[in-house]
């Protein structure tokens, strides 16, 4: 069964797959026309921005069904145009729409719908409205254009685009100093990691810039062995690339998606940045700028593999990056109080589950989690969103429970959220969850049983926020209520996907076979493998029960833990930790609640280390460079002033004599220099 | 018949000209008649800026010689001529928030202006020695009369009087050398000379040719305002009304470029080696005195006008460097500076109208005033200073000295085409600082006095509907050509640099050596190796 969500002839699928440029051309079009005038009309400001990124979920379920339904027959469609044309190289800039890029397509445009939508209700009555829509619309064209981007010139271009927009809209309320503050801290830490993005990109380009054959320079796919994988295989065979030098480059290029996915050390940014909108959170720190690293990584597998197209160091590297983030971020989460950062903190953690699938080459799996995460993540968001609206801008769990008499809405949307993120079973999350861990046992156990350690952690600490927020009794002193139909509808249009999204790549004939005693190796096919694959091809993993039985147990004893800790209140561990005052519960209390003290570190070392260095060497480089530049102009001035002054006594025939003595002057200089 | 209809033929590559004189005849008879009604002069001057832009648009491809030689259409000629009646057209518009300060002979001075438009156009055209002197010389009264329209301000008068004396003194050098190669050659034509010359070339050059070489640089240097023949500069830039140093700063020397490239890098071509290293030294010179002095300046003006002298340097790596390559980031430099530099000029008399002030300390917290003026000022000098946002300055840098790095030939030991690079990477540096700096003033701190006095604070469009209004269109222009140029037109440009100077560095011929002159030519080689 081919699913045909919209009544359109196979050539007109053709014409929407080949007009994909439109889906990243509607939302910058909407921003910059809300921006020159209709920001004057909140509605008309609203109406253009949802209206764009409504045609692009349109438009990208139209480019989605022409690809399953192979109405378009071909695997991808590209189209560039040359944007910078030299003798030496060429830059493209243009579009590629394949599956991949659909997919991405469909949960940008999705997500994005429903928190513009969201957005009416939360930020109705703030003052910049317009220009929050106005920053929403080009986020989700810069979003749009990376996901379609060609080239690794032009993703680099529409990152920097995304880092910009995040950077606006983390400042949005630039008169909170927390704001600033965090949005300048965002803004560095990403410079470092596109930094090394750069150099990376630089470095493969010079690396490989004779192997394109005249195709788009840098371009993740193209005809026949003129994609990635090939350019790398041949750079390999004439020597120009050796494994050792292209794991220097994928190192280096990994350090932009570490920076934006925020990855371990990378990562300090990503709480902070809560400090914006939290429809923004919704939309950008949790289901679709943080997924950029992610997608970059899948876009350009080949530069994680070896030149032969074998995993090698580089995807270890990935792995072991996204595991020690997924712990580590597990770790911090359980033990803070604002219902956002727990949130930011989960997303870091579940970031580094999709590295640790890419990694582990489980490819669809990283993919898959990418796509359930950003479901779920974004209604979680949206749903706190929802209670600090309805408490009146109260963050703290400790001062809300008991929510779910007055917000039931939310409360359900939250449970939902809180069990497919838990890997509960027949939620999305347990789907994609379990087909990461089952990767990591096979190529790496230890950072396997990590995985599941973690998993139990994210069920507790989810748990622990779902009934410090919604159960029990109310702490807090505002008048909390349910929020106006505007946000309650995208969070349970959100709720569908949460729950069901994981059917997409499981197939429940699998389960049966598997107690029937097949392998796990292989299995069936599902739909959301046989759309999203690697270079390796499809593969279609079987049901492995002992492991699933195993993270089955392990979700569940984190939500018993949380129950019985915050709901009963009858295991008090958690506050024997949270008021031991020496020893080790106290040393890891305070690890976990300072997380990890990261923060302190670095700030440490820019305070006492490189702004003192920086100081110390640009003093020497003032006193002696600048000092003397300037000194030195000012001698110059004078002297020129002096002899202009000599001659601006009226006597004008000294301007024709230093013409004609310049004339002798150079011409008996050049006659008495050296003969060649 | 056939010569009369070729005579027809070669009238209609003059049309360009032909509308502009009618342009000049109108702005200034029209005043004489009309003075109620004076406003209609820019107008119509800038209809026939247009006009003749356009038709020079359509003969973009054409390539002929008209006159027995004396006139030359080509892409390189057509490419310069636009780029003159682009520019100006564009100080029309800023001469139109300027010109109540003319009082009553406004119409005068445009008619002047479109003259000198007109000797750009014809000197860009010029193969012919006598061409060559005449346009130039118009071109130079031109200015001269410019500078000093300001008349009863004191130093625009001083501006001019010293204009006129520096141009009477390289004038008296250009015709001592075209004397010389009229002598050598027996022709005013250039391809003539170029034979004549080409055929005494070779081995060191003696003191004679050294000279011939300086005497014609001594006139390109005082066309393109090169150190040591600056002198004239500072003073003329700041006397000079302010659209009119705009002009100076880029309109009079778009001319001045074409005739270094078919006197040197044609004319002289087998004397290259010899010129490389006159000019090198005028370039660096520049570099190094341009920068400097520009670093030092308190008036945005005066400070324009330094850097532009250090611009010129920079503009010469790229015809020393010749070639395909090398002419073309030349000729694509010589486009995007024309209108970051005019951009920037446009932003400053917006700014000393409003506020009657020159001195950069003024601008501070324009932007709080007058966004606008602000941001469209601030993309203009940050290509200026070869920042690449966008990046048109920056590709133009990247170009010219990307192709500066490849002249291989040694100065003194060292090669010559990194010393050249060198210098204007490390002369680069203050540019940096000193373009930042009035960007960084406009921007970061507290409103000046002079800023924080200016009326229509809440206003969203403070000059339409009055004349600054002109001056501000300006700047837009020359603002979204420098944003364009960088973000999209990258290639475009280059490739119409590339096909402008196509036919100096591929003639379609070779280089003939015509046998019929050998009886003069061996007259100039024995002339020439006199020692």
């Amino acid at each position: 069964m081919l699913p045909t969500f919209l009544p359109l002839s196979a050539d007109q699928l053709k014409w929407f797959v080949e007009h994909a440029g439109l889906i990243v051309a509607a939302p910058f079009l909407a921003g910059f026309l809300i921006i020159m005038g209709l920001r004057a009309s909140k509605t008309l400001s609203m109406v253009a921005s949802v209206g764009a990124v409504l045609y692009g979920l349109f438009h990208s379920v139209a480019i989605f069904q022409a690809l399953v339904t192979k109405s378009y027959p071909e695997p991808f469609f590209q189209q560039n145009i040359d944007w910078f044309v030299s003798d030496a190289f060429t830059l493209s800039v243009g579009v590629l729409v394949d599956n991949l890029a659909a997919l991405m397509l469909i949960v940008v445009t999705g997500i994005s719908l429903l928190v513009q939508i969201y957005t009416h209700g939360y930020m109705r009555e703030d003052p910049g409205y317009s220009r929050f829509y106005a920053y929403l619309s080009l986020f989700t064209g810069s979003m749009l254009g990376l996901v379609v981007s060609t080239n690794l010139f032009q993703m680099y271009g529409f990152w920097e685009l995304v880092g910009v927009c995040s950077y606006f809209l983390i400042g949005f309320w630039w008169y909170k100093e927390s704001a600033a503050k965090a949005c300048m801290k965002a803004f560095v830490v990403n410079r470092i990691g596109d930094f090394g993005f750069l150099i990376g990109i630089l470095v493969f380009f010079l690396a490989t810039k004779d192997f394109w054959q005249g195709q788009t320079l840098l371009g993740f796919v193209g005809p026949g062995e003129a994609n990635l994988a090939g350019v790398i295989h041949r750079a390999a065979e004439a020597h120009a690339l050796t494994t050792e030098s292209l794991f220097v480059i994928s190192c280096l290029i990994l350090m932009g998606p570490m920076a934006k996915s925020a990855q371990f050390p990378l990562h300090v940014w990503l709480p902070d940045a809560m400090e914006g909108p939290t429809p923004i959170s919704a939309l950008i720190h949790a289901a679709t700028m943080v997924a950029a690293g992610v997608y970059l990584v899948a876009r350009a597998y080949p530069i994680w593999l070896t030149p032969d197209g074998q995993m090698g160091a580089a995807l270890h590297v990935v792995a072991i990056v996204g595991a020690i983030t997924a712990f580590m971020a597990a770790t911090i989460a359980m033990s803070q109080y604002d219902i956002k950062r727990v949130l930011a903190w989960s997303t870091c953690s579940q970031l580094g589950y999709m590295f640790v699938g890419l990694g582990c080459g489980a490819f669809t799996g990283g993919i898959f989690h990418l796509f359930n995460h950003a479901f779920f993540k974004a209604m979680l968001f949206l749903c706190s969103g929802a209670v600090i609206h309805g408490l009146h801008g109260e963050q703290d769990i400790r001062k809300m429970g008991g929510l779910s008499k007055s917000m039931p809405i939310t409360h359900f949307c939250f449970l939902i959220g809180c069990l497919a993120i838990s890997g509960f079973p027949i939620f999305s999350g347990f789907f994609s969850k379990d087909e990461i861990i089952g990767a990591a046992m096979h190529t790496h156990p230890v950072i396997g049983w990590l995985m599941m350690a973690t998993a139990g952690m994210t069920a507790f600490y989810m748990f622990r926020l779902y009934f410090m927020t919604f159960s029990g009794g109310y702490r807090g002193d505002a008048h909390p209520h349910e929020s106006p139909a505007s946000m309650t509808w995208p969070l349970l249009v959100l709720s569908v996907p949460s729950m069901l999204s994981g059917y997409l790549g499981f197939n429940l004939a699998n389960l049966q076979a598997a107690f029937g005693g097949a392998s796990a190796e292989h299995g069936l096919p599902n739909h959301f493998a046989a759309f999203v694959f690697g270079p390796f091809g499809p593969h279609f993993e079987g049901c492995n029960l002992p492991l699933m039985a195993t993270s089955v147990c392990v979700a569940a004893v984190g939500i018993f833990l949380a129950f019985a800790m915050y709901q009963t209140k009858t295991i008090h561990i958690n506050k024997s930790f949270a008021e031991s005052r020496e020893g080790f519960a106290h040393l890891l209390y305070n690890f976990s609640f300072n997380k990890w003290y990261m923060d302190n570190l670095y700030f440490g070392l820019v305070d006492r280390v490189f702004l003192p260095l920086f100081r110390g060497v640009w003093t020497r480089v003032d006193q002696v460079v600048v000092d003397g530049i300037v000194h030195g102009t000012g001698l110059v001035t004078m002297s020129v002033g002096e002899v202009l002054k000599y001659l601006q006594t009226g006597r004008g025939q000294y301007y024709a004599l230093v013409i004609f003595a310049a004339v002798a002057g150079i011409a008996w200089l050049a006659y008495m220099m050296p003969p060649r | 018949m056939d010569a009369i209809n070729n005579y027809y033929h070669q009238l209609t590559y003059l049309a360009p000209h032909l509308v502009l004189t009618v342009g000049i005849l109108f702005a200034a008879l029209w005043n004489l008649f009309f003075p109620k009604a004076k406003g209609m002069t820019p107008i119509v001057s800038l209809i026939a800026l247009g006009v003749s832009g356009f038709v020079l648009a359509t003969q973009m491809t054409a390539t002929e010689k008209l006159f027995g030689g004396v006139f030359t259409v080509d892409p390189l000629y057509g490419l310069f001529s636009l780029l003159s009646v682009a520019v100006g057209m564009v100080v029309v518009l800023m001469s139109m928030g300027y010109d109540h300060k003319f009082g009553k002979n406004t119409g005068e001075y445009y008619a002047i202006l479109l003259t000198a438009v007109l000797a750009n156009l014809f000197l860009a055209g010029s193969t012919d020695l006598i061409m060559l002197f005449v346009s130039l010389e118009t071109l130079s009264i031109c200015c001269v009369l410019l500078s000093g329209f300001c008349k009863r301000d004191l130093k625009s008068q001083e501006a001019s009087l010293k204009y006129l004396l520096s141009t009477a003194a390289t004038t008296a050098t250009l015709l001592y050398a075209l004397s010389f190669l009229y002598g050598l050659s027996g022709s005013t034509n250039f391809d003539t000379i170029r034979d004549a010359l080409a055929l005494s070339a070779g081995g060191n050059a003696s003191f004679f040719q050294v000279l011939l070489l300086t005497l014609v640089l001594s006139a390109v240097g005082f066309k393109l305002s090169t150190v040591p023949f600056h002198m004239w500069t500072p003073d003329v830039y700041e006397g000079a009304p302010t659209p009119v140093t705009a002009f100076l700063s880029i309109g009079s020397k778009a001319g001045g470029f074409v005739i270094a490239i078919r006197l040197l890098s044609v004319m002289f071509a087998q004397y290259q080696t010899t010129w490389i290293e006159l000019l090198a030294l005028l370039a660096i010179l520049s570099m190094v005195a341009g920068n400097l002095i520009a670093t030092a300046q308190t008036s945005l003006k005066r400070m324009l006008a330094y850097s532009s002298i250090a611009h010129v340097g920079y503009i010469l790596i790229g015809l020393m460097a010749g070639g395909d390559a090398g002419l073309s980031s030349m000729v694509f430099y010589v486009m995007v500076y024309g209108f970051m530099n005019l951009g920037a000029f446009a932003g400053a008399i917006l700014f000393s109208n409003e506020t009657g002030s020159d001195r950069i300390e003024d601008y501070a917290g324009l932007i709080r005033r007058r966004p606008l003026l602000a941001i469209g000022m601030s993309l203009c000098l940050l290509n200026l200073a070869g920042l690449p946002i966008p990046p048109a300055g920056f590709f133009a840098k990247v170009f010219v000295f990307t192709a500066g790095a490849g002249i291989t030939q040694s100065f003194m030991g060292l090669p010559l085409g990194w010393l050249l690079v060198g210098c204007a990477l490390v002369t680069s540096v203050p540019a940096v600082f000193y373009y930042s700096r009035v960007m960084i003033t406009m921007i970061v701190p507290e409103p000046s006095e002079k800023v924080a006095n200016l009326p229509g604070a809440n206003q969203p469009r403070p000059y339409v509907g009055s004349p600054q209004e002109f001056p501000g269109l300006a700047l837009i222009v020359c603002a979204a050509f420098v944003a364009a140029s960088g973000l999209t037109c990258v290639q475009p440009l280059m490739q119409l640099s590339k096909n402008a100077v196509a036919g100096i560095t591929r003639p379609n011929g070779p280089v003939g050596l015509k046998l019929d002159n050998e009886p003069h030519a061996k007259k100039t080689r024995d002339f020439l190796s006199l020692k």
